[in-house]
C-alpha cells in the first residue's frame, strides 16, 4: 500500500510541474496574442490638427460635403444599425441634438450601409440630425480620422475652427459628450 | 485503484481534457487568467486578436477553420461564410457550431459564438491531384456592449492533397498553443513519415528482439526458466529433443502472440504524439511515467500485476497437463499475463512508446518479436537440457538498472520536444554520466577480471561523451550529436545575415532577382514582441548546421514591429495575421507547402531548408 501512495504522490507532483509549465510556457511562449503592441493614437490625426475633408450621400441620396456644417461643434458618430452598442446611444445623442440645436452644435450620423435599414431606423427614433451611408469609404474615412481597428461606435467631436477636440473609441456616455460640447460652445 | 487515486486521475482530464461548449481546457482558463488575456478594462482589441483565426486542412475535401474569440467578444453564426476562388472546386457544405441564443432589442433572437469557434467547410473538387487554393472566410462580430468590427473578410492560402491521400498529422511546426497556422506542411509531413516508416519498422522489430532477450536475463526471469522448461516439457525418458523443442515453440509462440495483441491494441488505442504535444501536458505526464517506470527497475518499489492475480492465474497454469502441446499453449498465454516486477516497468514503457507511434501493426509486430526474444532462452535451455546458457548470478541486477537507464532515456527524449536544447543535452549528460559511473568508470581495475576492464572502458568513454554534452550545452549548442559545433566554429559564430525589406515591392524585386539566379529566398516576419520570432533567433539561427544548410539562401526580414501600412500591406500579402511567419520562394514565386507559421527546432528546420533547396 505505502510504495503505491508514493507512485500516485509522485505523479501529482509530475501534474503539478506539468501544470505550472504549461502556465509558464503558454504566457512566455504564446505568441503575439498577448504581446501585440497596444493600439495607439494614430500620429496621422491628433487632437488639435485639421479634421480631415469628404462627402457622402445622406439617406434622401443627397451628397452631402462635411464642408457644409463649418463653424459648428461638429459631433461626427461612425455607427450601423448592426451594432448593439451603437444605436444604444443614439437616443441620447437624439437628446443632446435637440437640446444644443440653436447653439450651433452639429450631430451627423455615418454608417456603412444600405439606405434601407438607416431610413428605418431613424424614422422610429425620431433621428433629428443627418444620417449618411456609404460602405467601404465609411470605413476609411473613419480610419482617416483615427479609428485605427476600424471598430463601431468610433466618435470625433470637431470645433468651430475644425480642428479634432476629441477622439472616442466605442460608446460616448451621454454627460461626457454633453461636457466637451459645452466646453466647445 | 483506491479512492485516491481515482480522484487524482479524474484532477487530470478535468485540467487537460476540453471543457465544455468548446470553452478550452479548464487548464487552459486558468492560465488564460493568470497569463492576461489582453489589454486592460477600457481598450478594444483590433479584429485579428478578437478573433484569431486559422485553419487546417484535415482530409482531401475537408478543411476545418478556427477561431479563437477573445473573452467578452462573440462572432454572429449567420455571419459565417467560406468561398473558394479555384476553378474546380466549390464550397458545398458547411459544419457550425450551435451557438448561444442572445435576445437583441433591435433584431430579435440572433445566435452567437464565443470562444472557440470551430467550423467544418467540406469541399467539391473536380480534380484530385495535389493543388492549393485560397479560402475566402467571412465574419462579422461585437465585443459585448462596447463596439462591433464591420463585416471582416480574410483570405487563407491553403494546400489540399491529392484527393484519397490521409493527413497523418495536419499541424506543422512546434508551437504550442493555438497560434495562426494557416497552412499545413503537408509535403514534408508525408515525405518524413513514409520514410520512417519504412525503415523504424524493420529497426523496431529488431529493436524489440533484442530487448525480450534481455528481458529474459533479470534477476526475475532468468533463474525461473530451467524451471519453467522442466514444467512446460515434462519429466519423460521418451521425450526426444524434437518434441521438447517443439513444446519450447508452442509456449514462446502463445507468449509472443499475447504480447502482439497488446500490442495491437496498444496501437489502434494510441494517439499521435505530435498532433498532442501541442499540449505540453501530455508529454510531460508521459515522461513521469517513464521516470516512475523506471525507478522501479532500479529497485525503489515494485511495480507488478496484484498478487492474488498472480496466484490465481497461477493455479491455472499448474493445471495444465505436462508434456502437452496445449497445455503449453496454456501456459504460454497466462505466462505472458502474469507479468513480474522485473518485466512489467519495460513492458509497460514498451507499449506507450508503441501507443504514441499510433500504429498498431508496428504494435503487433515488435511486441511479437519481443516475445520471441524473451523466449530464445527458454528454447535453448528446451533443446539443450541446459548446457549452453550462462549461470544466474549478480550480474543479472544490472540488466535491470540497463532497463530503468533505457526507461529514463525515454523520458528525456520526450522531454526534449517541449525542453530548450541546452537543458535536454544537460539531462542526457547527466545520464549518460552517472551511468558511466556505475559502469566502473573511476574504478581501479587491477584485480579484477577482464570484464570489469570492458565496462570501465566503456564507461570512459561515455564519461568523456556526457562531458562534452555539458561544455556543449553551456555554449547553448541543442545538437546532441555535435555538441561542440559552436566552439569549433572558432568562438562566437556570426549571425544570419537578412536583408531588410520594408515594402511588397522591395520583396518582389528580391524574389524576381533570385528566381533568375535559381536561389531560394527566405522571408521572416519579425516583431520586437513576437517571442517565437525571439526563440526562432535563439535557438534556430544561431544553430551552425542551420547557418550552413541557409549558406546559398537569400534571407530577407521584414521587420512589422511598427505596424505601419507598409507592414499591413506586407502581411495582408501573404494573408498573414503577423508574425511569427517564414516563408520560402523558388523560382519566382513562394513555395506554399513550406511555409512556416511556428516554432521549428534547428535539426527539423535544416531538413525543411533542404528540402525546398531540391524543389
Amino acid at each position: 500500500m505505502k510504495t503505491r501512495h508514493i507512485i500516485y504522490v509522485g505523479l501529482l507532483m509530475a501534474v503539478l510541474g506539468g501544470v505550472v509549465s504549461h502556465l509558464y510556457y503558454n504566457q512566455y511562449s504564446s505568441p503575439d496574442r498577448k504581446m501585440a503592441p497596444p493600439v495607439k493614437d494614430p500620429e496621422s490625426l491628433e487632437v488639435g490638427t485639421h479634421r480631415p475633408d469628404f462627402a457622402l450621400p445622406d439617406i434622401e441620396g443627397v451628397t452631402r460635403d462635411v464642408g457644409e456644417w463649418n463653424g459648428k461643434v461638429l459631433v461626427l458618430n461612425f455607427w450601423a444599425t448592426w451594432c448593439p452598442p451603437c444605436r444604444d446611444e443614439i437616443p441620447e445623442f437624439v437628446h443632446l441634438q435637440e437640446k444644443y440645436a440653436e447653439q450651433g452644435v452639429r450631430f451627423v450620423g455615418i454608417a456603412p450601409e444600405e439606405a434601407g435599414p438607416v431610413s428605418d431606423f431613424a424614422a422610429e427614433f425620431h433621428v433629428n440630425y443627418p444620417l449618411l451611408i456609404g460602405q467601404g469609404d465609411v470605413i476609411r474615412i473613419s480610419e482617416e480620422y483615427g479609428n485605427t481597428i476600424g471598430a463601431l461606435p468610433y466618435t470625433v467631436i470637431v470645433d468651430r475652427e475644425g480642428r479634432i477636440a476629441h477622439k472616442q473609441r466605442g460608446p460616448l456616455p451621454g454627460e461626457k459628450a454633453e461636457s466637451i460640447i459645452q466646453s466647445l460652445l | 485503484m483506491c479512492r485516491f487515486a481515482k480522484a487524482l486521475l479524474a484532477g487530470v482530464c478535468l485540467l487537460v481534457l476540453p471543457g465544455p461548449a468548446g470553452a478550452g481546457s479548464l487548464g487552459d482558463r486558468i492560465s488564460g487568467l493568470i497569463g492576461g488575456n489582453g489589454p486592460a478594462d477600457g481598450e478594444f482589441l483590433p479584429p485579428d486578436e478578437a478573433f484569431e483565426l486559422s485553419a487546417e486542412v484535415v482530409a482531401p475535401d475537408r478543411i476545418q477553420v478556427y477561431w479563437q474569440i477573445a473573452e467578452g467578444y462573440y462572432l454572429y453564426r449567420d455571419k459565417f461564410s467560406f468561398e473558394v476562388d479555384e476553378p474546380g472546386v466549390t464550397v458545398n457544405g458547411v459544419a457550425l457550431p450551435e451557438g448561444e441564443i442572445e435576445e437583441d432589442p433591435y433584431f430579435g433572437r440572433v445566435a452567437i459564438n464565443t470562444g472557440v469557434v470551430e467550423a467544418g467547410v467540406t469541399l467539391a473538387r473536380e480534380k484530385q491531384t495535389a493543388q492549393g487554393i485560397n479560402l475566402a472566410v467571412a465574419y462579422q462580430g461585437c465585443k459585448k456592449d462596447a463596439i462591433c468590427y464591420p463585416p471582416q473578410t480574410r483570405t487563407l492560402a491553403l494546400a489540399l492533397p491529392a484527393g484519397g491521400a490521409s493527413i497523418p498529422s495536419a499541424t506543422g511546426g512546434d508551437s504550442a498553443t493555438g497560434s495562426a497556422e494557416a497552412v499545413t506542411n503537408l509535403s514534408e509531413h508525408d515525405r518524413i513519415t513514409q520514410n520512417l516508416k519504412d525503415e523504424s519498422v524493420l529497426l523496431n522489430i529488431v529493436v524489440f528482439f533484442g530487448f525480450g532477450l534481455l528481458l529474459a536475463l533479470t534477476p526475475c526471469v532468468f533463474p525461473m526458466i530451467p524451471i519453467l522448461s522442466g514444467i512446460i516439457v515434462g519429466h519423460g525418458r521418451d521425450i526426444t529433443t524434437g518434441r521438447a523443442f517443439l513444446l519450447s515453440l508452442v509456449f514462446v509462440v502463445a507468449v509472443s502472440i499475447t504480447y502482439a495483441v497488446l500490442g495491437v491494441i496498444a496501437g489502434y488505442f494510441g494517439f499521435n504524439l505530435q498532433a498532442a504535444s501541442q499540449n505540453i501536458w501530455v508529454i510531460v505526464l508521459f515522461s513521469a511515467v517513464f521516470i516512475a517506470l523506471a525507478l522501479s527497475m532500479f529497485g525503489f518499489y515494485e511495480l507488478q500485476l496484484p498478487v492474488s492475480w498472480q496466484e490465481r492465474l497461477n493455479q491455472t497454469s499448474r493445471q495444465q497437463k505436462k508434456g502437452s502441446l496445449h497445455g503449453a499453449a496454456v501456459m504460454g498465454v497466462l505466462s505472458a499475463i502474469i507479468v513480474g516486477p522485473c518485466v512489467a516497468p519495460p513492458l509497460a514503457g514498451a507499449l506507450l512508446f508503441i501507443s504514441q507511434t499510433g500504429d498498431a501493426v508496428l504494435g503487433g509486430l515488435a511486441l511479437f518479436a519481443l516475445g520471441i526474444g524473451m523466449g530464445v532462452p527458454l528454447l535453448i535451455i528446451g533443446t539443450s537440457a541446459g548446457k549452453l546458457l550462462p549461470r544466474a548470478g549478480r550480474w543479472m541486477e544490472a540488466v535491470k538498472n540497463v532497463f530503468g537507464v533505457l526507461l529514463l532515456g525515454v523520458a528525456i527524449w520526450l522531454l526534449g520536444r517541449v525542453l530548450p536544447g541546452p537543458v535536454t543535452m544537460l539531462l542526457w549528460a547527466l545520464l549518460i554520466i552517472v551511468s558511466a559511473i556505475y559502469m566502473g568508470a573511476l574504478d581501479r581495475v587491477e584485480s579484477k577480471p577482464g570484464w570489469f576492464r570492458l565496462w570501465k572502458g566503456l564507461g570512459l568513454a561515455m564519461l568523456v561523451y556526457g562531458m562534452t554534452l555539458i561544455i556543449g550545452a553551456s555554449t547553448g549548442s541543442g545538437n546532441v550529436l555535435s555538441p561542440l559545433a559552436g566552439i569549433t566554429g572558432g568562438g562566437k559564430q556570426d549571425a544570419l545575415h537578412f536583408t531588410s525589406i520594408s515594402t511588397v515591392n522591395d520583396l518582389e524585386r528580391i524574389v524576381a532577382n533570385a528566381g533568375r539566379e535559381n536561389k531560394t529566398v527566405m522571408l521572416d516576419y519579425y516583431a520586437d514582441w513576437c517571442i517565437t520570432c525571439e526563440e526562432m533567433e535563439r535557438f534556430t539561427f544561431s544553430d551552425p548546421g542551420v547557418q550552413a544548410a541557409l549558406q546559398d539562401v537569400v534571407l530577407v526580414k521584414a521587420d512589422v514591429t511598427a505596424n505601419n501600412d507598409a507592414d499591413v500591406a506586407l502581411l495582408k500579402r501573404f494573408g498573414l495575421f503577423g508574425p511569427p511567419a517564414i516563408l520560402f520562394f523558388r523560382n519566382g514565386e513562394e513555395v506554399t507547402s513550406h511555409r512556416l507559421v511556428g516554432f521549428v527546432k534547428a535539426a527539423d528546420f535544416i531538413r525543411h531548408v533542404n528540402q525546398v533547396e531540391q524543389l
